[in-house]
């Protein structure tokens, strides 16, 4: 039961599919859609625009003009679309998946794709990374806009995240001893939790 | 487990890596969510666990759930031997819903960096099937939601310092809030909306005792917060110290004197491996007593009259606290603005004994007063205020039909 932050048009009258908030708007629903939920207004924070070239395999590269750095992640090939590309025009072998990972000053919550069918969100729910708005897949060639769209924040603060409220360490090894697990001979790492509802 | 009580897509989970660009993230945990639907469609809420290894989609766990559960969840990267960074290796998810009693685990191979670690609860991402539309989804009010670092082979638990925090943000509005670590540094509490929550217990707030003296007996009650009720546990105790592990009262005669130093410990009776960590505790024992001494109390303080009739009574029991080995008789006296008001059933008693203040008042008093005991063993004297409440008015209307009625309304 996904909440979809979507409105329809009823005559001048969008309203939220999932009911939080009607919205009276004479501009498109989509508009209307992106505010459903909000707090505050939201404005495009970020655009990016990408070229899929079809004649170009998804594989590891090295960061350059116009041709972020892609990374071999498990299975996948990964292109990160961050803060230093908004404005830029960026080129993507077919294939790449293409993550959205923008830091939460930037305020991003949402996006859209102009025109649709380049780029193919992942459907469904999804729990991303940090600060990941969307993971898209360079599916067929051409050329997209993404706009992003977001609430910036009046200033940058350490120890905040668009998406994840909790607990992180870093560097690792965060889990390390001797022993492990079925006589193994070290280099366990793991972790756990209790969630406690109430 | 946590409940959602808005509208809003959210999860609950433990994780390796997700930090940075192009990362790798396998995951496991709840996802709660609650929609509003659309004209009476799709509304409800909805409860399941989950594993996700990005980039693939999330597998449903197809075990139940339900809010309120309490859940163990761990991935583990090794499994007989060590894993590198970015290398294939053996993962372990594991899920143990300690409420309904399942087990559920699998392995599988994975790379990952193994460079972060991480708590998290977020809101989800949601791409709705014509893509028209996505990013995050509304954090519904989840109320809160505990994690506690659970041991589970060796004894390795997280160590959370305030820097690890997360907050979760959109523009200039926080929308969840991790408290502080707690006692044992290994686990916290986070919170919907932008209010820290206070760490999770227990907590031991005993950090001073008073003094104890060679040859006196000596008696002190260490206090938690945090749990209902507690298991104290003491870690290098004086041999002339007991410490009850119900009740927390440290109690002994000293026999030598000079400072000690010793650690206590809390735990949450009812689940044991929720501690406090080791409060440390120092205890001066003075070789030359201050003279015996003694304080009175009245119990309850104050004390609230009760309507009998037309008149009013109640009564406050009278004891005396020894201190420094005291053990005389002390003589008692009343003061009162009206001597009719009350009196004492005792004029005399030791530590041990007890009295009774009685009040009685006809009519019923409309205002508070103060009672005055005083108490005298030699040259010592010391008093004690006992505050008079009248009764509370009752409200006679809400007694209808047959329902016996107080004295006050027939």
């Amino acid at each position: 039961m996904k909440t979809l932050q979507k409105a329809l048009i009823l005559g001048l009258v969008c309203l939220c599919v999932d009911g939080a908030k009607a919205q009276t708007s004479t501009n498109t629903c989509a508009t209307a859609a992106r505010n459903c939920t909000s707090a505050t207004a939201k404005s495009e924070v970020a655009t990016f625009t990408v070229t899929v070239n079809p004649n170009e395999k998804a594989a590891t590269r090295e960061a350059s003009a116009g041709r972020p750095k892609i990374e071999r992640v498990n299975d996948s090939y990964m292109m990160a679309l961050e803060k230093e590309h908004s404005g830029t025009s960026v080129e993507a072998p077919t294939g790449t998946l293409i993550e959205l990972n923008l830091p939460p000053e930037m305020g991003a919550t949402d996006f859209e794709l102009s025109p649709p069918g380049i780029l193919v969100p992942r459907t469904g729910i999804h729990h991303m990374p940090r600060d990941v708005v969307g993971i898209l897949t360079a599916t067929n060639e051409g050329t997209v806009t993404i706009h992003v769209f977001g609430a910036r924040s009046a200033a940058k603060y350490a120890g905040t995240s668009g998406n994840w409220s909790g607990y992180v360490e870093n560097g690792g090894p965060f889990f390390f001893g001797n022993g492990g697990m079925d006589g193994a001979d070290g280099g366990e790492r793991r972790q756990f939790l209790y969630v406690g509802g109430d | 487990m946590p409940t959602v009580v808005s509208d809003g897509s959210s999860c609950t989970w433990v994780g390796i890596d997700g930090q940075g660009a192009n990362t790798p993230l396998i995951q496991t945990g709840t996802e709660q969510d609650d929609s509003g639907g659309f004209l009476g469609i799709g509304e409800g809420t909805s409860y399941y666990a989950w594993y996700e290894m990005l980039p693939a989609d999330q597998v449903t766990i197809p075990k139940p759930v339900s809010p309120g559960d309490e859940i163990i969840a761990f991935v583990l990267a090794g499994g007989d031997k060590p894993p590198v960074p970015n290398q294939p290796a053996t993962f372990w998810i594991y899920m143990n819903n300690v409420t309904k009693n399942w087990y559920w685990t699998k392995s599988f191979t994975y790379r990952s960096r193994l460079n972060s670690a991480e708590w998290i609860m977020e809101r989800t991402t949601t791409c709705p099937i014509d893509n028209w539309f996505c990013g995050y989804a509304t954090l519904p009010n989840f109320g809160t939601v505990t994690f506690d670092g659970e041991d589970y082979t060796n004894g390795l638990n997280p160590v959370f310092f305030p820097a690890d925090e997360v907050f979760m943000t959109e523009g200039n509005t926080t929308l969840a809030s991790p408290s502080g670590p707690d006692a044992d540094l290994d686990g916290f509490t986070v919170a919907y909306g932008a209010t820290q929550p206070g760490p999770p217990g227990p907590f031991v707030v005993t950090t001073t005792l008073p003094e104890a003296y060679v040859g006196i007996p000596y008696s002190a009650s260490l206090q938690a917060t945090g749990e209902l009720s507690y298991q104290w546990t003491g870690y290098g105790l004086p041999a002339w110290i007991t410490l009850n592990p119900t009740t927390g009262v440290l109690s002994g005669t000293p026999t030598t004197g000079g400072a000690v130093v010793f650690g206590v410990e809390a735990a949450n009776a009812a689940e044991t491996d929720e501690t406090s960590g080791l409060q440390e505790l120092e205890l001066t024992v003075g070789t030359n007593p201050p003279p015996p001494n003694f304080t009175i109390t009245m119990t309850p303080d104050p004390v609230e009259l009760l309507k009998t009739g037309p008149s009013c009574r109640n009564s406050s029991t009278v004891s005396i606290v020894p201190a420094y080995g005291f053990s005389g008789v002390v003589q008692l006296s009343l003061s009162t603005t009206n001597t009719s008001f009350a009196h004492l059933t005792s004029t005399a008693i030791t530590p041990g004994e007890t009295g009774k203040v009685v009040i009685m008042s006809n009519p019923c008093p409309v205002v508070k007063s103060a009672l005055t005991v005083t108490g005298t063993s030699g040259a010592l004297t010391h008093t004690a205020i006992l505050q008079v409440v009248p009764p509370v008015p009752v409200n006679c209307d809400v007694f209808v039909g047959d329902a016996p009625k107080p004295l006050l309304c027939r």
